[in-house]
């Protein structure tokens, strides 16, 4: 065939390999080729084990040539956080601490994507434990911008933002606690969902209330094809949710006209906006006009309380995850890492509990809010800023400003999706935000199929 | 959030990792924005027949009301 199949879409590579026109063997090795031609320069991926993935797609395409159909993913790549265990596949969290841990089990999100026929192609950067700021010092060096590679991703879900933008995988998957696969997406051109909390288990990795695992991909389409196959209950998992997960990829297709969509004008204007924030926003706003929503001006309260309150929790969850471990290998941590992970030790009971009232508090507000304005979702700018290098400016880092549309519903367990929106100066995409009612992650994923059926962001590519 | 003075927290640091002046330097305009969120988490709790009140609450992203 005469195009790459890595430049087509995850649910175009699907249909390509499940009517017999290429093999998965082909589109993994297709992969693997551009995962080597790339990464000594974006350092996107920590860990590739070319050989298992070739594994996979044998195993794969023997089952087809069988006549079975291994699954709805089956012809895809994932590349998958390295903070999420892989079975037999190296994870380090991209720290001195985990440099040689091979996993014995999956991660229950990562098992789900396998036996729907995925191929895990390999484990993408990230800031270490997914917390603090990337340095040089890391285990794994910071990964580059595919869109401009003289600039940083922005994380913390660096790797899996460059590698899915760079058609080094099929689609990948993030962790969002704050922000953190949201953000990527927004600056990687890519649709990425946080689901609602409970709806993608966590079971398998490390403990934390309101971080949830994310995929990110090309088209919402293919956002919405791996969300299905990440959804579901575990009965071994507290914050699982027991209910039934709708197919979203077949119930894409709606019609907009008349939905209400809260465009939080006040707060938008009090944050610090880069100019190419604001346009992005205003043609993704025209946008969704000209799909027929109508926009409502509305008066948001309580986000930097909500925020104050989620990073209290990812503070306080961070230092008890890692109390021991700083007593006992604190020169094995990031010189910056260690000194983020103790924050969490100046902390009271009380603080992590006034923490949580607040965010049920803004959940209920947030909820009832989208109710009685009959609203369909809340539009934002995904971020404030245009690059990782001025989302990481001293002062406002460490008060989440470059989180200030993305960490309340951490807090709330609301879904949120990013799209794209538009390039900053830098030549690094800017996103766009839509959040909705918990357990409603549809409507935000039509939404989203709607506005990129009318844009063609999602068919561009970046310049490496 | 009881560490407020630079001597409290190098006790409690130390009490925890081999920290470095440097390490200290670090944590401490880092604990400046955590004391500040917990401190605003504080101020919202009401008495105990009360809920926080989000519609009260401020709307901007310094927490203006």
């Amino acid at each position: 065939m005469a195009t790459n199949p890595i430049t087509l879409t995850l649910a175009e590579q699907i249909k390509l390999v499940k009517s017999g026109q290429i093999s998965v063997r082909e589109i993994v090795q297709k992969h693997l080729t551009r995962i080597s031609e790339l990464n000594s320069r974006l350092n996107s991926f920590i860990t590739v084990d070319e050989q298992d993935a070739l594994d996979q797609a044998e195993a794969l395409d023997s089952r087809l040539a069988a006549g079975e159909d291994p699954g709805p993913l089956t012809g895809a790549t994932v590349g998958v956080k390295d903070s999420i265990p892989t079975k037999g596949l190296r994870t380090t969290d991209n720290s001195r601490l985990l440099e040689n841990w091979i996993p014995e089990d999956d991660a229950k999100t990562v098992a789900r994507l396998r036996r729907a026929g995925a191929v895990i192609i390999g484990k993408t950067n990230l800031n270490e434990f997914g917390w603090s700021r990337p340095s040089e010092a890391d285990l794994s060096p910071p990964p580059w911008n595919p869109w401009n590679s003289d600039r940083m991703s922005v994380g913390s879900s660096s790797g899996s933002g460059a590698a899915s933008s760079a058609a080094m995988a099929s689609a990948t998957i993030g962790t969002d606690g704050g922000g953190s696969a949201r953000l990527p997406a927004g600056a990687h051109n890519l649709y990425g969902i946080k689901p609602t909390h409970g709806l993608v288990s966590r079971l398998g990795m490390d403990h934390n209330g309101h971080s949830e695992i994310s995929p990110l991909g090309r088209t919402a389409l293919d956002t919405a094809l791996m969300l299905e196959s990440m959804a579901g209950f575990e009965p071994e998992d507290d914050m699982s949710w027991p209910g039934d997960v709708p197919a979203y990829s077949e119930n894409l297709e709606v019609d907009v006209i008349g939905w209400r969509i809260g465009v939080p004008r006040n707060f938008i204007e009090s944050a610090p906006n880069e100019p190419e924030i604001l346009s992005g926003f205003e043609s993704f706003l025209t946008t969704l006009e000209s799909l027929g929503a109508e926009l409502v001006d509305v008066d948001l309260r309580g986000m930097a309380e909500a925020r104050a309150a989620n990073f209290i929790v990812l503070n306080s969850e961070a230092y008890q995850r890692h109390q021991k471990s700083l007593k006992t290998d604190w020169n094995k941590y990031g010189p910056i890492t260690r000194v983020y992970l103790l924050q969490g030790a100046f902390l009271s009971a009380n603080d992590m509990l006034n923490a949580a009232e607040v965010g049920r508090s803004f959940r209920t507000y947030f909820s009832r809010l989208l109710a009685t304005q009959n609203l369909k979702a809340l539009a934002m700018p995904t971020s404030p800023f245009a690059t990782a290098e001025r989302s990481r400016r001293p002062g406002e880092h460490s008060r989440g400003i470059n989180a200030c549309y993305t960490a309340p519903f951490n807090i709330s367990g609301h879904p949120s999706i990013s799209v794209p929106a538009g390039f900053g100066d830098a030549g690094i995409p800017v996103g766009a935000m839509l959040t909705g009612e918990l357990h409603d992650d549809l409507t935000l994923l039509q939404l989203a199929h709607a506005y990129d059926l009318s844009t063609d962001w999602s068919t561009k590519s970046p310049p490496v | 959030m009881e560490y407020r003075e630079r001597s409290q927290i190098v006790e409690r640091a130390k009490q925890i990792a081999p920290v470095s002046d440097d390490d200290i330097d670090q944590l401490i305009p880092l604990l400046d924005g955590v004391r500040g969120s917990a401190d605003l988490l504080e101020s919202l709790i009401q008495p105990f027949d009360g809920e926080v009140e989000i519609e009260q609450l401020s709307s901007t992203v310094e927490g203006d009301r």
